[in-house]
């Protein structure tokens, strides 16, 4: 699957949904399996920055990452890295309150420990 | 000469109370689309979605063409001697049994007002109750 | 132009009691009646789309002001009209309109009657709301976008949205019922197609019943594009949108990783 598939609306859903962070990966320019398809990601994700900044979610929490199929260690950084982005960011103001299983009444505290 | 005939016509819309004004596409004698009227003191320009959507009764399938009595589970298209027949003594006989107040009317907001006039008068005058209502008082 | 029989008929406003409504003028005569610089506007693009697609021989006159040329264009490069059966008549906006609408061209290319006005250029809206911190500009939207009745006002009305079949009423995306709808991604999915198609006539502004900003969202985005891509839609004919083709890799965002 090319990274150019997913549609701008997806990345929407997921904020909706809850989600803090959306992180999209693709071939790098030029490598792309299906020849152009992160051209038009790079257009999209590049927007879609520019419409949630706007809302007043931040821009950071959508990322956009060039990883190849090889390049597993890579891939693990990007994601705990974009992952200790998203505790120090905090919960998206869309996340619904009461999460069921997580909501221990405590106070929310920065790192993920606390919320474990 | 051209074989191509649009207008829109000013109307106002049949669903609610408010009255938003609207004009109705008519693209060759057929009604196509809605849009709402910009210059109205009631919606200035806007209009919910009854109203973006107020010409497709107009059309629909489910629309009565005949006078339909029921028969054995299916209808039957009969004459509006007989089905007027059949609706009068079947009234009348409620009516005996259990008294003007047990029928109420309602009727429709997409009649005319002559047409919602006659009726009212007619459940009061000769039905003999006021229990009459129609959808866009609600 | 109706008696040289070089159009069939001239798709423009109509004076009807006092009102001014949508009319196809097939008589020279009747032209008497027809209503030019108006502040009630109509999306005149969106009717002839229904002509041409009902009568696709005949050749239709519409009279344009700056932003419907800007539509004609965008509807032309998405082949929802034909390039010789739509004949403009260009018409200026006056100045006070112009500033109503804060438009960026108030005059298409060719005028054929009216003063031309000056364009005004006044991004003040955006910046009102560029300058709140984030949990604030989120309120502020959310509270906006709460009083969504979900009419489709905005995108009935909008000269650019012509799919047949609507993401708005796409079950996956957008759960159906519910009032207001899912916010804010309802009018966030209509934003983001309006990235490269949005040409600023702020009709939408004025069909929400509900009195929603939604223009600004839109102009917000044009904006990025503009500042992005350098694109302006409806402004030249040939060129398409950076959203509607892949590209040539010439864009990358910068340092792809943040």
């Amino acid at each position: 699957m090319c990274s150019g598939r997913i549609s701008p609306h997806f990345i929407l859903k997921a904020f909706q949904e809850g989600a803090d962070g959306v992180l999209v990966a693709g071939c790098h320019i030029g490598e792309c399996h299906y020849g152009k398809g992160n051209f038009i990601t790079a257009k999209r994700v590049a927007v879609m920055k520019e419409l949630i900044q706007f809302i007043g979610l931040s821009p950071k929490r959508l990322r956009l990452e060039w990883i190849a199929t090889s390049e597993g260690n890579k891939f693990a950084k990007v994601v705990s890295d974009f992952t200790e982005e998203m505790v120090q960011l905090g919960p998206s103001f869309l996340r619904p309150k009461k999460i069921a299983k997580f909501d221990t009444g405590k106070k929310m505290e920065g790192s993920l420990e606390a919320r474990r | 000469m051209s074989s191509v005939n649009y207008e829109t016509v000013r109307t106002t819309c049949t669903y609610c109370g408010c009255g938003c004004g609207l004009l109705l596409e008519v693209l060759d004698g057929v009604v196509i689309g809605t849009l709402p009227q910009k210059d109205h003191p009631i919606n200035e320009g806007g209009a919910c979605i009854k109203g973006w959507n107020a010409h497709q009764f107009i059309y629909d399938e489910g629309r009565l063409k005949k006078p339909l009595v029921r028969k054995d589970g299916s209808f039957e298209e009969v004459s509006w001697e007989k089905a007027l027949g059949e609706v009068a003594t079947r009234l009348k006989k409620i009516k005996e049994e259990n008294g003007p107040d047990s029928i109420a009317g309602l009727t429709s907001a997409r009649c005319t007002n002559e047409e919602n006039y006659v009726f009212q008068k007619w459940m009061r005058a000769v039905i003999g109750t006021n229990n009459v209502d129609h959808c866009a008082r609600l | 132009m109706l008696e040289g029989k070089e159009v069939s008929a001239i798709l423009a406003l109509r004076r009807d009691n006092g009102h001014p409504i949508p009319f196809l003028f097939t008589k020279a005569e009747e032209l008497m009646d027809c209503v030019a610089d108006e502040a009630n506007r109509y999306p005149l693009t969106k009717i002839l789309i229904k002509l041409a697609k009902k009568h696709p021989n005949e050749t239709i006159g519409i009279v344009v002001r700056g932003c419907e040329e800007r539509s004609l264009r965008e509807l032309l490069k998405n082949i929802q009209l034909r390039q010789g059966k739509v004949k403009p008549i260009g018409i200026a906006c006056s100045q006070e309109l112009a500033n109503r609408c804060r438009c960026t061209l108030p005059f298409p290319s060719q005028v054929e009657e009216g003063e031309l006005a000056k364009p005004v250029e006044d991004f003040s809206d955006l910046e009102e709301i560029e300058k709140l911190p984030e949990d604030e500009r989120f309120q502020y939207w959310m509270k906006q976008f709460g009083k969504c009745i979900k009419c489709y006002g905005c995108r009935n009305i909008c000269p650019a949205c012509f799919c047949p079949t609507c993401t708005l009423e796409d079950a996956n995306l957008i759960k159906p019922g519910g009032m207001p709808p899912e916010i804010p991604i309802f009018h966030l999915h209509k934003a983001y197609h309006m990235a490269d198609r949005c040409i600023d006539c702020g009709l939408c502004e004025e069909a929400c019943p509900m009195g929603i900003p939604v223009r600004r969202l839109y102009r917000k985005v044009k904006k990025s594009v503009k500042d992005l891509f350098g694109y302006v839609p409806g402004e030249k004919e040939e060129e398409k949108g950076p959203l509607e083709f892949l590209g040539d890799g010439s864009y990358e965002l910068p340092g792809a990783g943040k």
